[in-house]
């Protein structure tokens, strides 16, 4: 998609601006919404949140990654494990398992990001599964069949342990702003045009002074980083993690979220998870043909919807931006504008 | 202890193993080298010969080769429908065509569930009893699945290398736009590639019913097979279904007999990332342009 | 007047074939170098082997004075070697503007806050890639989606993103194939322009005529080999190349 025209000159704050009450208003949600079953759903949306996001950031260099969770699992049982065995403190212990996470996609994802398309999406599939029976055997190290059990709240210094699911959603949704706020930051500055070069056409970013497998790497490690964080905001949430919690219908999900919001924006990843995430909830009431509707919703999907819902959103949202730009009062003289630019 | 006896079992074991892999890479990979569509439903097609035979043979009485004759025949009528449906709409694009058949598989499944419950249910073989000999024992349900398996495999090859939608096939698999100047009608040859590769599917599904109980989540492991032995032989490679099958086959049968269970799946694992590694084509494949 | 691009020696084998032999020339700075032969001479090969895409099995490739064989394309980029593609290769999916964007990225000033806050940097790059437009002449086309161009404006856009990177040699891999003779003379054109602002330029082309007008310095192989050499007059006559395009191209040979 062609990149969006800066906004310039004395009304550059409008768009800021706009983020800052959407980020307003959901840090309002828990007042508004204060039942269990609401705070419960919420946290999971923020933990899907992270993880979608980290699969936009290897999406967005054309790699199309099966084995989300599985990263997901190295930075949970990181996590956990550091906290129940070795009592470590937890933003040690969760830091950790983003690093953890992190480091196994770069020393892997030089070797294995030379594979392109669908070879590298078998391969990612394999890995998933590989680490999921891995789980199951290395029970020293993962609790085997059994997982780990106990986990902790976190426990954050000066606030002590986030007992409340309120509590949570607070530091979950500082933790997805942050990020968010970060991987807006990459795609638009050079990383990002060198990210979205190589997903166009390697042979021509080549051409232009870009080392497609650099690129590829670094958006692999910081990809699979959010999920190991994402692991264990997970492994913290739900006190308990097994086996079965990463298997490969996780990482389908995770790239279920990215298509259907559109992967083409970070946003894309959030709506995406806003949307997925209630869904098995929200079929619950057709118990017995909650399957079924899911594989048609995907199918459906899929034919009507391919660009995600951010692309059908991204229109309107940029004619009100431009709306608001142009009703906002602008500070003084409007210096720095170009001509033909838009205001 | 590996006796002469035991390896000859371990043999005989991995060949009857090896067949019904190649009837379940064979269409897997038939699908993928046509329409490039790597279909994760396959496992559920394998599932709906299964029950259908089941219906047929086990609960109507039909003679068990009719059954299965028209398990295939009915699967490939449903590969027909979901190709026309599904996927002939989002040719070309791999990633939706691919998200498409993960809905697919679990739609036909959810389906399954509802109409036939998740209890298993058993087929009962149309031979008994087990043929021993001082080497080797060999139930003849197993027999049945290794003949029956060659017989389709051998019709499959006549069809491939003699008729024209088999050379049809061929020449669209190679290069689609050359086969489309030549006047192929190339979406009749997708569709009748999909439905293909579904019948061999439901004949694997068919076949095995007798040896396993039937279930409708048994289609899981099979598709994992299926990737296994197609990555190994080659993405979209004939030959390479029938090598791989019978390599996988053989290795898992040496390696459950000599190290347990659990471990052959990782192995499969490891093997398949290995070759992506290596030689991402497989042991058979073309390198793509 | 300096030796701005010497290749040596240069051979390359695939398997037992092999597709370039002890090939040698030289391009001066300023020069405007044809370089031509029959199908399957291997001039594409040449062009990969000098641009990065091709490791060679022997010989030298030097640029500027510094060996630059067996680099990667990247970094012969970076040196200031540039080359355009034979087939369409381009950004398909961005906008005309957005494809001269990414070429511009390479040469950027390096803001004093690197990465994040860089909009002084974009607008430098936002500069660059207007005039290179406009010496394309596709300004006007800027916001089209760039596989919805016409073929000749698609050559076009290929020469801007490859003049992106300032380079000092800029290399075309055939960039008059399939086209009709008013979109010929327009690529002519805008290769002697560019030439005219001082970027050294090779021309790898399949169409003689073409080359022969451009040209002043002209380089013929055949099977893998230099057979000549020199001014387009000389080369015209030359035996060995007669003998070479006989039989395949007699128009050309005129």
């Amino acid at each position: 998609m062609p990149k969006p025209e800066r906004a310039s000159g004395g009304r550059g704050w409008v768009t800021p601006a706009a983020w800052a009450v959407v980020i307003g208003a959901a840090f309002a949600l828990p007042s508004l919404f204060a039942s269990a079953f609401w705070l419960y759903l919420f946290d999971v949306i923020l933990i899907n949140g992270v993880m979608a996001l980290g699969l936009n950031i290897i999406l967005k260099t054309g790699q199309v990654s099966m084995a989300h969770a599985g990263f997901m699992a190295i930075g949970a049982y990181t996590c956990a494990q550091l906290i129940v065995k070795l009592g470590v403190p937890f933003l040690a212990a969760f830091a950790l398992g983003g690093a953890a996470a992190a480091l196994s996609a770069l020393v892997l994802g030089r070797i294995i990001l030379r594979l392109r398309g669908v070879y590298f999406l078998l391969f990612t599939f394999s890995l998933n599964e590989f680490l999921f029976l891995l789980s199951k055997n290395v029970t020293v190290l993962t609790g085997g069949n059994t997982g780990v059990m106990g986990i902790p709240p976190p426990s954050l210094p000066l606030v002590g342990a986030l007992r409340s699911k309120a509590a949570f959603y607070y530091f979950a949704l500082t933790v997805l702003v942050l990020a968010s706020g970060l991987v807006a930051a990459l795609y638009r500055s050079p990383f990002g045009r060198a990210m979205d070069a190589v997903r166009e056409s390697e042979l021509l970013a080549t051409a232009v002074g870009y080392n497609p497998m650099r690129v590829k790497v670094v958006a692999f490690g910081v990809g699979c980083g959010l999920a190991g964080l994402g692991g264990g905001l997970f492994a913290s949430f739900l006190g308990y993690i097994a086996p079965f919690n990463f298997t490969f219908w996780e990482s389908v999900n995770f790239l279920l979220m990215n298509i259907v919001g559109g992967a083409s924006f970070p946003a894309g990843a959030v709506i995406g998870a806003v949307i997925i995430t209630p869904l098995p909830e929200l079929l619950r009431a057709y118990v017995v043909w909650q399957q079924v509707l899911y594989g048609f919703l995907l199918m459906l999907l899929m034919r009507f919807l391919p660009d995600g819902l951010a692309s059908l959103l991204a229109a309107p949202a940029r004619a009100l931006l431009a709306r608001l730009r142009a009703a906002a009062p602008a500070p003084g003289v409007d210096s720095g504008r170009r001509a033909g630019e838009k205001a | 202890m590996l006796t002469l006896a035991s390896l000859a079992q371990i043999v005989v074991n991995g060949l009857a193993a090896g067949v019904f892999y190649v009837l379940m890479a064979l269409g897997f990979t038939l699908i993928f080298g046509i329409l490039r569509l790597v279909n994760f439903a396959h496992g559920e097609f394998y599932m709906l010969g299964a029950f259908v035979v089941y219906h047929l043979y086990a609960q109507l009485g039909m003679n068990f080769f009719v059954a299965l004759a028209a398990a295939a025949v009915a699967v490939a009528a449903v590969g027909v429908l979901v190709e026309r449906v599904v996927f002939a709409p989002l040719r070309s694009r791999e990633l939706s065509m691919l998200m498409s058949a993960l809905g697919l598989q679990i739609a036909i499944q959810g389906i399954m569930a509802v109409v036939e419950g998740v209890e298993g249910l058993s087929l009962p073989s149309p031979v008994q009893g087990v043929y021993r000999s001082g080497w080797i024992t060999f139930p003849y349900d197993r027999l049945l699945v290794v003949g029956a398996g060659l017989v389709v495999l051998l019709l499959f090859y006549a069809f491939i290398t003699w008729t024209r939608l088999g050379q049809a096939l061929r020449a669209v698999a190679q290069d689609g736009d050359a086969a489309l100047m030549q006047g192929i009608p190339v979406n009749f040859v997708y569709t009748a590639a999909f439905a293909i590769g579904c019948a061999l599917a439901a004949i694997g599904g068919a076949l095995i019913g007798p040896v396993f109980s039937l279930q409708v989540y048994m289609g899981q492991p099979a598709l994992l097979k299926a990737f296994i032995v197609v990555i190994l032989g080659g993405l979209g490679s004939v030959p390479g279904a029938l090598v791989g099958g019978l390599v996988l086959g053989l290795g898992e049968s040496a390696f459950a007999t000599l190290f347990g269970g659990l471990t052959s799946d990782m192995f499969g694992f490891l093997m398949i990332m290995g070759i992506l590694l290596w030689k991402p084509t497989g042991l058979l494949g073309r390198a793509e342009a | 007047m300096g030796r701005v691009l010497e290749i040596a020696g240069l051979r390359k084998e695939f398997g037992g074939l092999v597709a370039v032999d002890d090939l040698g020339f030289a391009v001066d700075e300023g020069q405007l170098v044809g370089l031509i032969g029959p199908n399957g001479a291997g001039k594409t090969t040449v062009f990969n082997l000098v641009t990065g895409h091709l490791r060679p099995t022997a010989g030298e490739v030097r640029f500027r004075g510094q060996r630059v064989t067996g680099l990667p394309p990247w970094e012969i980029v970076q040196r200031g070697l540039a080359r355009t593609f034979q087939s369409t290769v381009l950004f398909g999916e961005s906008s005309v503007l957005e494809n001269v964007l990414r070429g511009c990225a390479l040469r950027a000033p390096a803001g004093r806050v690197a990465g994040f806050l860089g909009s002084r940097r974009e607008e430098g790059m936002r500069t660059h890639a207007h005039e290179l437009l406009s010496f394309v002449e596709l300004e006007a086309v800027q916001d089209e989606r760039a596989r919805n161009l016409p073929y000749g404006h698609q050559r076009a856009l290929g020469v801007a993103i490859a003049l992106a990177s300032r380079p000092q040699v800029l290399m075309l891999d055939e960039p008059v194939a399939g086209m009709n003779p008013e979109e010929t003379q327009r690529m002519a054109a805008l290769i002697r322009r560019v030439n005219a602002a001082g970027t050294s330029i090779v021309v790898v082309e399949h169409d003689m005529s073409f080359v022969m007008q451009l040209c002043r310095h002209i380089v013929v192989m055949n099977h893998g080999r230099k057979i000549a050499e020199g001014a387009p007059e000389a080369v015209r006559t030359n035996e060995a190349v007669v003998v070479a395009y006989l039989g395949v191209d007699d128009d050309a040979v005129a």
